[in-house]
């Protein structure tokens, strides 16, 4: 792990140049190199950004998942910090894809949310590593903190399959509202699909740059908190106060 | 307790249309079924841990699972009492017609109280403090269930009269995949819910 922080701290500037330099061109080739979509116009161009988010979330997720198992067999605390600080941008991530969904379904769909598998499974998986964040900040006091977080870390990731199944047989009984299977997936002209291959790649990299940021601010305060532990221990002990 | 009123609320949410169509009274009694031992199981270990019993029983020489299996065991038989009792009130309230299955309905309703006791054992396990205990219980709680929720409602929806009763098995295979699945899960686990 502590080789791995030195990987991660030569790679956090490559990392942000690389998502400095990405971002901007992605949308210049959203906006101006992907041909309109014919049937949903501009707002088709949601997708460039959507599923990226959506997939890098799961990504996301499944840091979490590594990061606990191996937190509670090395019981090394920087893994329960890279399943927290995941956990935190895969709740933003699908915070992403939550919000532009209902704004891209609504023009096409013309509804804003429908009970669909994944619409149903993703919004349950954010529910879940919100609870999972909940529970890490209000365990702040308590010592077994990490093993507390990490088990139920590992547990979310395991129902997530098992929700996905659950509602896909759910929706297959029930009538379908919407053929999802004409409207959700356009065929890709080669234009839109290195468009989106651009964006998927652009999103990764913002991925990875931020959560080094984050890891690295994670540790830092971590840090503070020994050093503000030993500095109230050295307080008590010499009965300055 | 809570069981009765909720399904006293239910009543006067849905009156009309549960009259109309009763499979809005098997998603009425598994909310409440739900409901109840979510709130019931958040207490499992607490008179362990407040009178230093708990240590007493990690320091015996027998397995720790053992101790997780005792506590499923013991929630799965206080839910089993509640259902007990709230059954029959139920059809009595709600007119329920008859089932197609009636073992297959009970082979059901015992994976899916399975179920409920081996996530909810597992959680109470994990020593969260008063404050949370009342709050955040649920919330970690609730989505992990979601699958048998749904497996539940359409279980017994599926084997009323109008219902499709092919489908009634998958339900249930499902449910005992879930158990399977989290209680391999749990006895990995449990060893690092105690802690030290």
């Amino acid at each position: 792990m502590r080789s791995l922080n030195r990987l991660a701290v030569s790679f956090r500037p490559i990392l942000a140049v690389g998502a400095a330099i990405l971002v901007p061109i992605s949308l210049y080739l959203i906006f101006f190199y992907a041909p309109m979509e014919r049937v949903m116009g501009p707002v088709q161009k949601i997708f460039y950004y959507h599923v990226p988010s959506a997939i890098v979330s799961f990504l996301a997720f499944f840091l979490v998942m590594v990061g606990s198992t191996m937190y509670l067999l090395t019981r090394k605390r920087n893994w329960d910090l890279l399943a927290g600080v995941s956990a935190e941008l895969g709740v933003v991530f699908c915070a992403i894809v939550l919000i532009t969904g209902p704004l891209w379904a609504r023009p096409t769909w013309g509804v804003y949310w429908t009970w669909d598998v994944r619409l149903t499974t993703t919004l349950l998986m954010w529910l879940m590593y919100v609870g999972y964040l909940m529970l890490k900040v209000s365990a702040k006091e308590s010592p077994k903190r990490a093993s507390i977080s990490a088990i139920y870390g590992i547990f979310c990731f395991a129902n997530v399959p098992i929700v996905h199944f659950s509602v896909r047989y759910f929706r297959s009984i029930h009538p379908h509202l919407f053929k999802m299977e004409s409207v959700g997936k356009p065929a890709l002209s080669p234009a839109m699909s290195q468009t989106f291959f651009f964006c998927m790649v652009t999103i990764t990299v913002l991925f990875g740059w931020v959560l080094l940021e984050r890891l690295a601010l994670a540790e830092t305060e971590e840090e503070i908190e020994l050093i503000r532990e030993h500095v109230r221990q050295r307080v008590d002990d010499d009965g300055l106060l | 307790m809570i069981l009765l009123v909720v399904l006293i609320i239910f009543h006067f949410a849905l009156a009309e249309q549960v009259e109309q169509n009763p499979q809005l009274a098997a998603g009425a009694f598994w909310v409440a079924l739900f409901f109840a031992a979510v709130l019931g199981q958040s207490r499992t270990f607490v008179a362990e841990r407040e009178r230093g019993c708990l240590t007493g029983l990690i320091l015996t020489p027998a397995d720790r699972s053992a101790i997780y299996v005792a506590k499923v065991i013991v929630n799965l038989l206080f839910i089993g009492l509640v259902e007990v009792s709230i059954i029959p009130l139920f059809a009595l309230l709600y007119q329920l017609p008859q089932i197609a299955r009636p073992g297959q309905w009970f082979l059901l309703l015992v994976s899916v109280t399975l179920g409920l006791s081996i996530v909810g054992t597992l959680l109470s396990s994990l020593g969260l403090s008063a404050r949370n205990r009342e709050l955040l219980f649920p919330i970690l709680l609730f989505p992990l269930l979601v699958p048998i929720l749904i497996s539940a409602v359409e279980g017994t929806v599926a084997l009323l009269p109008d219902g499709d009763l092919a489908t009634s098995g998958v339900w249930l295979r499902l449910v005992i995949g879930y158990d399977i699945v989290f209680f391999s899960l749990s006895i990995m686990l449990f060893d690092f819910a105690l802690g030290e």
